[in-house]
């Protein structure tokens, strides 16, 4: 009876394999692309950009902490490793905030060029610290409908829910003054408002015609000295305003437990019943990839959307007054590169790409890093930057697009399906 | 021969089973509903969408507002409650029936298996006199049926017997009991739960439990309707239904299941168990044999059909070749549960063909995550999708517009591939039952081999 039941398996094994074998036979697609779309050529992996440069965030700050890959990799030490790398780019921000605030103070004291200055390079510093901590939307930083989500992240930088318009009623209506200012819109505060108040010193507001401070003449009854100071005041109300909540994000992964909850998933964490649930939580806030970078930053800058049909669209543009649009874009990579490869300059230490590779599946690993790598060699070479090259190269621009999404597309698919990583544990299915 | 089988289907059998059927099955609807309401899903599936994914001939079904949303779920779980209890039965049944199936129909991107099974069974129930022994009804109108036509067990049975059959079918392919896929890659990310989580680091796990589960799947029904293996084929299903749901994130469908299996079971086990908790020897017999209206033909011919298209149903992507799970073309109401794992990429390219103008069209434009999710391994929904972009430019005055999808797909983690032809003009493309050659078929890439990873 037992060899009848043993021949049945294996008869119906040969059978699903013979059908399978013949079914091979098939005429493969020859479309456009073939069957593998996600390039791996193009630009070399070296690609040109630093950790340290200019207005990079310096993003050295845990280097020498930053643990190297264990020579065997488990889930404990990538959850480990990530949320060390978070909350080090999170105190690394706070502590730039609290340099960023200092010298808005400085320069609301005493409102000279020189201050002005050391108040821009203040901005920059802390704008390209949190442009890579962009990466690691997850936990108190992303939005309240996620784990543990406090919205933190927009409370910092809200973009692309940005509007320049909102900062000039509010200069006009001096809601900035108020004391719950803090809580106000988070289109007129943060880091991007900051910036239209530190970099831009023009007598246009951003407001159409038919808003109310155009139509009442309340923006024209403002002197250039009283604009001017006023501009002053709200920048000093802005940076004030981003150091608590810089410091909200801190407290809530270090004395608010998130960042214990992280670690120990699927072992003691109250928030994250597996190890997985976490990973899928990390990976999850990786999307502002597509949506907000690829998109929102390059997409539609370029012009000749749904949206801004003109061709390009420079008010669409992320930085514009600071012109560090470029530089906004290459820190976003280097922090997905640190999520993604490794928190240290040099990718050694652990990494989802360490994952690919404990689960054979080093193929993918290897194209990962050529994609992530090519993505910022076309963002470190774009010259001239963004601001221009969207009229003068906008080769350049799609052609940094398109990495950016052949570098999704890896992510949503084959990255995806081989690490099951998916939604956060909150949708049902049966798969089918 | 044919009065030989109307004989057999109007033996009478013991109502009991069919009355706890019916208390259970309503019971697990009433908390199903519960569910849509406590955990948000109300909103999030089928009200702040701004695109509704429709089934092929039911784009008319229009979406509910907030309040109508919300008002009908509470009235389904009030149904539910109805059906449970059987009271105003003949009325509560159909009504939960039709708005069950308006549910399904307003997003076809929120079609589950086991939502499909749940409107089966309720039409099933609604038309059966379930109300006729421990109800509400029987009691007000004191009269009640001790028995009902075997018509209604044999029609249960068949129902839940080409569920279990199909999914085991569904499963005799190569990526399932040669490789292991795609329970490999679900395993391997569970390798930290408590006690199985190293069972689930070792190689061999996965083709072993691929295999287990394609046995469970085939030959449960054979198991369930000996006799003897009956109680050991039972424990075997609640066993495996309660792995499949610490497993898995799969909702009711192991409870709806379990339940269901019970109709393998003689007719009286209710009565059977019932005696058993009071410690008598055997139940108490029935009083006066009060049989429930006899099957007759019409009615013959119409179960006859309906197990007949739930027979050939299944079947139907053989009439189209290719990988179903690829094309998805006969996929839905086949009974294919938890048998791929699908991750789509989808961007559409719009060119107006007067200007020559051109637009790359975000999905995320229209949908949410979930929707995203689900449409980019679906064919016939980025079709859907791209008519709906075609419509909103002409809303704009944007007219005589190309609409193609750059679609790629990743099938059990294999590389991706196209899955829809970048060259055709969806635009000018139709959805329909024959077979679609807009699609590109599966291109066969070898699958990668996993590793699986302890957790510690």
């Amino acid at each position: 009876m037992k060899k009848y039941g043993l021949v049945a398996l294996v008869s119906i094994a040969t059978l699903v394999w013979a059908c399978e074998k013949s079914s091979t036979r098939e005429p493969v697609y020859t479309g456009k692309g073939g069957a593998s779309p996600i390039g791996t050529g193009g630009i070399p992996a070296t690609g040109g950009f630093s950790f340290d440069g200019g207005g990079l965030g310096d993003g050295n700050f845990n280097e020498t902490d930053a643990p190297a890959a264990p020579a065997t990799f488990t889930k404990a030490a990538l959850l480990k490793g990530t949320a060390d790398c978070a909350l080090g780019l999170y105190q690394q921000f706070n502590t730039k905030a609290a340099g960023l605030q200092a010298a808005v103070a400085a320069y609301g004291a005493a409102p000279s060029a020189e201050n002005l200055t050391a108040a821009q390079t203040a901005w920059r510093a802390a704008m390209g610290t949190w442009q890579q901590a962009e990466a690691f939307q997850f936990g108190p930083a992303a939005g309240t409908s996620e784990v543990a989500g406090q919205g933190l992240r927009d409370q910092i930088y809200s973009f692309p829910a940005v509007s320049r318009c909102q900062v000039d009623v509010q200069l006009v209506n001096q809601a900035y003054a108020k004391p719950d200012f803090g809580n106000s819109f988070i289109n007129g505060r943060g880091l991007s408002a900051l910036e239209y108040l530190l970099f831009y010193a023009g007598a246009a507001n951003a407001c159409p015609a038919p808003s109310e401070i155009n139509m009442k003449g309340t923006w024209a009854t403002l002197s250039a000295n009283e604009l001017q100071k006023r501009r002053v005041d709200y920048a000093v109300a802005v940076a004030n305003a981003l150091v608590p909540r810089g410091q909200s994000l801190v407290n809530a992964w270090e004395s608010g437990g998130f960042k214990q909850q992280f670690e120990t998933a699927g072992t003691s964490s109250k928030l994250f019943a597996t190890d997985q649930a976490a990973l899928n939580a990390a990976f999850d806030g990786l999307f502002f990839l597509e949506f907000t970078l690829r998109d929102a930053k390059l997409g539609t800058p370029l012009g000749g959307t749904l949206d801004c049909a003109q061709k390009p669209c420079p008010q669409a543009l992320e930085s514009p007054y600071s012109r560090e649009s470029t530089t906004n874009i290459i820190n976003n990579l280097v922090g997905v590169k640190r999520l993604l490869l490794g928190c240290d300059a040099s990718g050694e230490a652990i990494g989802f790409d360490d994952w690919l590779v404990a689960a054979n599946q080093a193929a993918v690993a290897d194209q990962l890093r050529t994609l992530l790598n090519n993505a910022l060699a076309l963002a470190t070479t774009l010259t001239p930057p963004l601001e221009d090259a969207i009229t003068t190269a906008p080769d350049k621009v799609i052609a940094l697009r398109e990495a950016v999404r052949q570098l999704t597309m890896l992510l949503k698919m084959q990255f995806a399906s081989v690490l099951n990583l998916d939604l956060p544990m909150s949708v049902e299915g049966d798969n089918d | 021969m044919r009065e030989h089988l109307r004989e057999a289907l109007n033996r009478p059998v013991d109502i009991a089973w069919l009355a706890a059927f019916r208390i259970l099955f309503g019971l697990v609807m009433s908390v199903s509903m519960f569910r849509f309401i406590a955990y948000g899903w109300i909103d999030r599936f089928f009200v702040k969408p701004t695109f509704h994914f429709k089934y092929w001939g039911f784009a008319w079904v229009p979406a509910p507002s907030h309040t109508t949303a919300h008002v009908l779920f509470w009235v389904m779980a009030g149904l539910a409650a109805c059906i449970c209890v059987g009271a105003w039965f003949r009325v509560a049944a159909p009504l939960f029936v039709l708005g069950f199936a308006y549910i399904q129909l307003i997003d076809a991107t929120t079609y589950l298996n086991h939502y499909y099974l749940a409107l089966v069974l309720s039409a099933l129930l609604a038309v059966s006199p379930a109300h006729r022994a421990w109800s509400v009804d029987a009691w007000r109108r004191r009269s009640s049926s001790t028995h009902i036509p075997a018509g209604w067990l044999w029609l249960l049975r068949a129902q839940v017997g080409i569920v279990y059959t199909y999914a085991g079918l569904a499963k005799a392919q190569s990526d399932w009991l040669l490789e292991g896929q795609p329970l490999r890659i679900w395993l391997s990310s569970l390798t930290s739960l408590p006690l199985l989580g190293p069972l689930f680091a070792w190689d061999p796990t996965a083709l072993l439990m691929s295999w287990a589960g394609f046995l469970f799947d085939a030959s449960i029904v054979i198991w369930m309707s000996w006799r003897r293996t009956r109680p050991f084929a039972y424990a075997i299903i609640i066993v495996f239904h309660i792995l499949t749901r610490v497993l898995f994130p799969i909702g009711m469908f192991p409870v709806i299941m379990v339940l269901s299996a019970l109709v393998f079971f003689s007719p009286s086990w209710p009565r059977d168990l019932w005696a058993r908790l009071r410690r008598q020897s055997s139940p108490s017999p029935v009083a006066n044999v009060a049989t429930a209206p006899a099957w007759r033909s019409p009615t013959v011919t119409l179960a006859s059909l309906f197990v007949l298209f739930q027979l050939l149903m299944p079947l139907r992507h053989w009439l189209y070749g290719g990988n179903v799970l690829w094309d998805e073309q006969g996929m839905r109401f086949s009974w294919r549960v938890m048998v791929r794992e699908k991750n789509g990429s989808v961007n559409y390219v719009v060119k107006q063909t007067s200007t020559g103008r051109q637009w790359e069209v975000s999905p995320r434009r229209y949908l949410n995550r979930i929707q995203e999710n689900e449409m980019s391994g679906q064919p016939d929904l980025i079709l859907q999708l791209a008519h709906h972009i075609q419509r909103d430019f002409a809303a704009r005055g944007i007219e005589g517009l190309e609409v193609r999808a750059s679609a790629f797909a990743s099938l059990n983690g294999r590389p991706a591939a196209y899955l829809v032809d970048p060259n055709v003009d969806l635009a000018k493309t139709h959805d329909g039952l024959a077979k679609a050659d807009w699609i590109a078929p599966d291109p066969h890439l070898p699958l990668p081999r996993l590793r699986a990873i302890s957790a510690r």
